[in-house]
């Protein structure tokens, strides 16, 4: 396969690697998983015609690309087929690159530190078990709506300094950009979102005016009062930015949760396994991390060419890099669709991304997850899936689920 | 002279992922922005085996600084 590569058109190369790739998949989450692993067998980048895209499936791709972003790719269009969602302009701060994007990571950076979010862990852990007072007594619990959902967005409200009794309009309105109108048509799940658009940008904007006329300590301030180049960040990029931290944290640490507590109710040896002792709970997490890794970037070639695997492509060629699939090589992990809590020594996973774009919130999310486990550990010793009821898989640009409805015996 | 082993963190790399004080906080600490910064001297006894550290980086960003000046990396691929 490799020979002669560099004699070779891109057109030859996108007819010779043509294999078709849905990023709707039907079907169920380990039959995608078996094609990815077939792909990377016998030709690790092939070339969806459908959408226009390159699929990396290797570790060592992916990690590659990832790692060059401001070094030959970007971000922007971080979409499969290029087509940007609802119109809008580039996503701050994930599709934006260059000086523009240090800056913002310089501003976010400091304010998402370790130091920063472990000021706020007993904030977090009250957040938990409030959610959890909330089912605990009833011996159920829908996973999803009553604690992964709901969780990492009143944790953002916690670090904005924003009111958390707003956290269920909020909820509402996140619920609405993600999933639209459950059964309802197309124009309704768009005038929805409009709505919730409106809704959500004039709740900030109030909230932004708010920290300009009454300055206060806390992150929004902080974000509200920066200039860049000596110009304050426009009231429409705050609300953009505001959106985009909320739905980022939100959709990603709902999904590990939500997979994790699936997997988990079937295989309850594992959750005693994650508290054996007090170092078994972090490994455990990263496994979780790697094995779950809801998040699927695309990058694209920003100069006149760029090495991807074998080949060297042209500038605008787009690189899907689903990180599950990176995360399920088996060149570095043995087994790779298996949970091992054991692994020795193992391979990073890149379920945060890496570069330049590494996840902005990744020490709020190892914290959520440490903390979350932790409080329904300490609650729910034992627990497993409602009879009759089984997860359901939801694969999109994150990969979730839902449906999770666990029971357990009802304590205080 | 430091007492922990000679790590070296390239500045160039590191995103600040944190696993390197996150395993070894004893040999590492974060910087305002969360990146990796070795420590001047160790802070109480070593926790892993270094390689262990090294290869837990996921930018390849830490360095083992061997006797004879030579380094010993994680694959950068």
């Amino acid at each position: 396969m490799t020979e002669n590569v560099a004699d070779k058109s891109v057109e030859q190369l996108k007819q010779e690697r043509h294999r078709d790739y849905e990023v709707y998949p039907q079907g169920t989450m380990q039959e995608v998983f078996d094609d990815l692993a077939d792909r990377r067998e016998k030709c690790p980048i092939t070339f969806s015609e459908k959408g226009g895209f390159w699929l990396a499936t290797s570790y060592d791709d992916i990690s590659s690309i990832l790692r060059r972003n401001n070094r030959g790719f970007v971000s922007f269009p971080n979409i499969p087929d290029g087509k940007v969602a609802f119109g809008q302009k580039a996503q701050i701060p994930i599709e934006l690159d260059g000086p523009i994007h240090t800056q913002y990571r310089k501003l976010l950076d400091p304010l998402l530190s370790p130091a920063r979010i472990a000021a706020i862990e007993d904030d977090i852990r009250a957040v938990a078990n409030d959610l959890i007072d909330g089912f605990i007594e009833t011996g159920q619990c829908d996973v999803v709506p009553q604690f992964a959902f709901p969780f990492p967005g009143i944790n953002f409200l916690t670090l904005m300094g924003w009111p958390l009794e707003d956290a269920e309009k909020m909820n509402e309105w996140v619920e609405i950009f993600l999933k639209g109108v459950p059964g309802g048509t197309e124009e309704e799940t768009l005038q929805a979102r409009i709505r919730a658009s409106q809704e959500s940008r004039a709740y900030i904007q109030a909230i932004v005016d708010d920290r300009r006329a009454n300055p206060r300590d806390d992150i929004t301030t902080t974000i509200v009062q920066t200039e860049f180049d000596g110009e304050p960040i426009s009231d429409s990029d705050l609300s953009d930015l505001f959106v985009l931290m909320l739905m980022a944290g939100l959709d990603t640490v709902q999904s590990v949760i939500a997979q994790s507590m699936a997997y988990l109710a079937e295989h309850q040896d594992r959750w005693e396994q994650m508290f054996a002792s007090p170092d078994s709970l972090e490994p455990a997490i990263e496994e979780l991390l790697r094995w779950t890794s809801p998040a699927m970037p695309t990058r694209n070639v920003a100069e006149e060419t760029a090495t991807v695997g074998d080949m060297t492509l042209p500038r605008g060629e787009r690189v899907f890099c689903p990180l599950n699939a990176a995360n399920r090589d088996p060149k570095y992990f043995e087994d790779p669709d298996e949970v091992k809590f054991d692994r020795v020594d193992p391979k990073p996973h890149v379920t945060f991304s890496l570069g330049a774009h590494r996840c902005v919130g990744v020490h709020l999310a190892r914290t959520e997850l440490k903390v979350a486990f932790q409080e329904l550990h300490r609650r729910i010793p034992h627990f497993r899936l409602v009879e009759g009821e089984k997860p359901r898989e939801l694969m999109a640009l994150t990969w979730s689920v839902d449906n999770v409805k666990i029971a357990f015996d009802p304590a205080g | 002279m430091s007492d922990h082993p000679p790590f070296k963190i390239d500045e160039e790399f590191c995103v600040g992922h944190g696993r390197c004080y996150a395993l070894a906080p004893e040999s590492f600490q974060p910087d305002e922005m969360g990146h990796g910064v070795v420590r001047d001297y160790r802070d109480g006894p070593a926790t892993r085996e270094p390689g262990v550290v090294v290869n837990a980086c996921p930018e390849s960003a830490i360095e083992l600084i061997t006797v004879g000046g030579d380094a010993e990396k994680g694959s950068q691929s």
